[in-house]
């Protein structure tokens, strides 16, 4: 059993109430324009600016190689400099986040086929950046479908209050699992609960998040997916053994039952609603790591709350608490390190209220 | 994971020159297909080669829609590539040494298949090694097509500019081979001043008619995909081979055997980098195998580290025997096997 574009459509559907709607190219899901980019973000569908290589988020705000250090990769900072923010991508793709969007899936083998087909539907269309294309790779086992999983699981466990995203870091050694989630209050805000990380970089945008919650709860989870191959436990073997994350998942869209009493599954049942299975075997993975790997997490999210700002902002907001300008990444990573939550949220605030959205 | 070398390439040129550039259309591939890796045809392909041996993928390709015959397989295209592009975000990763030789290959097949290809290394905290526009220069004298070494995508610009008017284009790729070779002189006068220079401090011994370049690589570092041995080792020989274009180059492995070799060749029959280094013209891989008269000592201390990676107690002994292999070669007290020698350079 495959994912396919019915199957695509349904899911969303089912769980989300997002409408169907009908385009030239086919099927598609409505999407307002943040809940479109989150989709982008995690499951790399592209927006059809162009039939060839459909622009697509994933992979650009990330901000860590490895979790534990501060080792930037091009993401949303580039060394000294915020590179790919949403705010800084808004201005160079303004249709990003401009009117409703629609999730068209495509079934194809190759990618002439593919691209022969986008090329007609963008000639025919003069809004087609309002489109985004979903990959739907016949010649694939799985259809290719694994990011689409793990957005289902981030869409999931927002819902149970976690802070999510999909290709954490983690280290070089055990890799990046497809899927994070984390319960941080009281060391964060009790707003950021139920939320993807990126969400935290949106406000700029006038984008607001309106959770609240008083739960304190420290946890982590973890998620491998896969739609072909049903192994999924040798790789959650190797994250659990860090110490850092309290649960673990296996995601596979047919799967039926976890393959360990210590793991957990999330699925799709067979009427397309995405079931969650909870471990039974209440074993204990975490230890002392933890702490150390809940302190680098609230610097880590401290990140997405600066990716508000500009650069011209962030210097200025720099200079006024050191002194000085920014001279390097260390320097950088210590001061947003030393910041706490209050002095950048309201920084954002000032910077809003100025009316430079 | 953050966004690869290769997408944030195929991106930055997408965004700079669009789908199609003055009638030239781009084929580029999504990461996640497979699109690029097969030979260039009417379904796709990034893969460039002649006569059944096929290079590394490109990353970009400028196409017309006229017909073309694929030197790979002899077969009728419907699409004539023009230019063939691999492009790396490596200097900017930290990539200061023979990272940046690694992928001169996939540029390469396009370049023996008679068109341009194009290695473009986007600017970065690093420099681009001067010997990769050596390689290129001197591969575009020997091989049908040209290859241009690249940091900025202005460059391509004029390149393109160059091929859609076709009568500027001899000149501005002369230009372009004249650039390389400047920058490759200026740093090789300055390190070297000469090629038997040169052959003294970069393990290679020059003959009249052919040379001999070694290095340590032993069996796992093939057979262990980690280590990346096939594609340092390709850009290694394509380094050598192309310096040296007019002479016959013996790669030689003297911590490996001829049953090492007959291994790889039985279990690596899949494997790009080892068919290309197994059939690249002009070179041949020899082993302490293939050596006569090496002193039994030298061949047992190489036999004891010959699974061990070179550094510490095993770096030092391989630099003993490869000073006494080295001198009995450049003496001819050491020789590769007459039969060998024979065949190859007759």
């Amino acid at each position: 059993m495959e994912i396919n574009s019915e199957k695509f459509i349904k899911i969303l559907n089912h769980n989300f109430n997002y409408p169907i709607v009908e385009t030239k190219i086919g099927k598609g899901i409505q999407m307002d324009c943040r809940s479109a980019f989150l989709f982008s973000l995690v499951s790399g569908a592209g927006y059809l600016d162009n039939p060839l290589y459909p622009f697509t988020v994933k992979g650009l705000m990330k901000v860590f190689y490895n979790a534990m250090d501060y080792n930037f990769v091009t993401g949303l900072f580039d060394n000294t400099s915020l590179k790919n923010t949403p705010y800084i991508l808004s201005k160079a793709k303004p249709y990003l986040f401009n009117g409703d969007k629609i999730i068209v899936p495509v079934e194809f083998n190759t990618e002439m086929e593919l691209q022969n087909k986008l090329s007609d539907f963008v000639k025919s269309e003069n809004n087609s950046t309002n489109i985004l294309i979903q990959r739907i790779e016949c010649s694939k086992q799985g259809n290719g479908m694994e990011s689409f999983m793990e957005y289902l699981t981030c869409e999931i466990m927002k819902r149970r209050g976690y802070i999510v995203e999909n290709q954490i870091p983690l280290s070089h050694s055990t890799g990046s699992p497809d899927f994070g989630g984390y319960l941080l209050t009281p060391n964060v805000p009790l707003f950021m609960r139920g939320i993807h990380l990126i969400e935290l970089s949106l406000l700029r945008l006038g984008f607001e998040i309106n959770n609240s919650s008083t739960d304190s709860k420290m946890q982590t989870i973890v998620g491998e997916a896969k739609t072909g191959t049903k192994e999924m436990k040798k790789q959650l073997d190797k994250y659990l053994a860090t110490h850092f994350f309290d649960e673990a998942y296996e995601i596979h869209p047919f799967k039926k039952m976890p393959s360990s009493s210590y793991v957990g599954l999330v699925t799709i049942d067979d009427e397309m609603m995405i079931k969650v299975i909870l471990k039974k075997e209440t074993r204990k993975f975490t230890n002392d790591q933890q702490r150390y790997y809940f302190s680098w997490l609230t610097n880590y999210v401290k990140y997405y709350l600066i990716a508000n700002l500009t650069n011209d902002e962030l210097n200025a907001f720099y200079r006024q608490n050191t002194g000085n300008a920014i001279s390097s990444r260390e320097s950088i990573i210590k001061f947003i390190n030393g910041l706490d939550f209050e002095e950048i949220l309201a920084e954002i605030k000032r910077v809003i209220a100025d009316g430079s959205i | 994971m953050a966004q690869s070398s290769d997408e944030i390439i195929k991106r930055e040129i997408i965004d700079k020159f669009g789908t199609n550039y003055k009638g030239l259309s781009l084929w580029a591939f999504p990461e996640s297909s497979n699109a690029d890796q097969i030979a260039f045809g009417d379904n796709g392909g990034l893969t460039f080669g002649v006569n059944g041996v096929l290079y590394g993928s490109c990353d970009a390709c400028w196409v017309k829609k006229e017909p073309w015959i694929n030197p790979f397989n002899n077969q009728k295209v419907s699409y004539r590539p023009i230019i063939a592009l691999e492009g790396t975000d490596a200097l900017n990763r930290k990539s200061t040494g023979n990272a940046q030789y690694q992928r001169f290959h996939h540029a390469l097949g396009a370049v023996k298949a008679g068109i341009i290809g194009v290695y473009y290394l986007k600017k970065g905290t690093c420099k681009i090694q001067e010997d990769l526009y050596g390689m290129a220069y001197y591969a575009s004298k020997v091989e049908k097509g040209t290859y241009l070494i690249i940091n900025d995508l202005d460059d391509l610009e004029n390149l393109l500019d160059a091929v859609c008017c076709a009568t500027g284009l001899k000149q501005y790729l002369e230009s372009q081979q004249n650039r390389m070779y400047a920058i490759f002189k200026k740093r090789f006068d300055e390190s070297y001043g000469n090629w038997d220079e040169f052959a003294k401090n970069r393990s290679t011994i020059i003959k009249d008619k052919y040379i001999i370049k070694y290095s340590g690589r032993m069996k796992r570092n093939f057979t262990d995909g980690s280590q990346r041995a096939g594609h340092i080792a390709v850009g290694e020989m394509y380094l050598t081979k192309y310096f040296f274009y007019d002479k016959h180059f013996f790669y030689l492995w003297p911590k490996m055997t001829l049953d090492d070799i007959d291994y790889l060749d039985k279990h690596k029959k899949t494997d790009k980098e080892w068919a290309l280094l197994r059939n690249e013209p002009n070179v041949t891989i020899i082993t302490i195998d293939n050596l006569n008269s090496v002193p039994s000592n030298i061949i047992d201390t190489l036999k004891v580290i010959n699974d061990m990676p070179l550094k510490g107690s095993a770096l030092k002994e391989y630099y003993k025997c490869m000073s006494v292999i080295e001198a009995g070669l450049i003496e001819d007290t050491i020789t590769i096997d007459k039969k060998l020698l024979d065949a190859k350079i007759s």
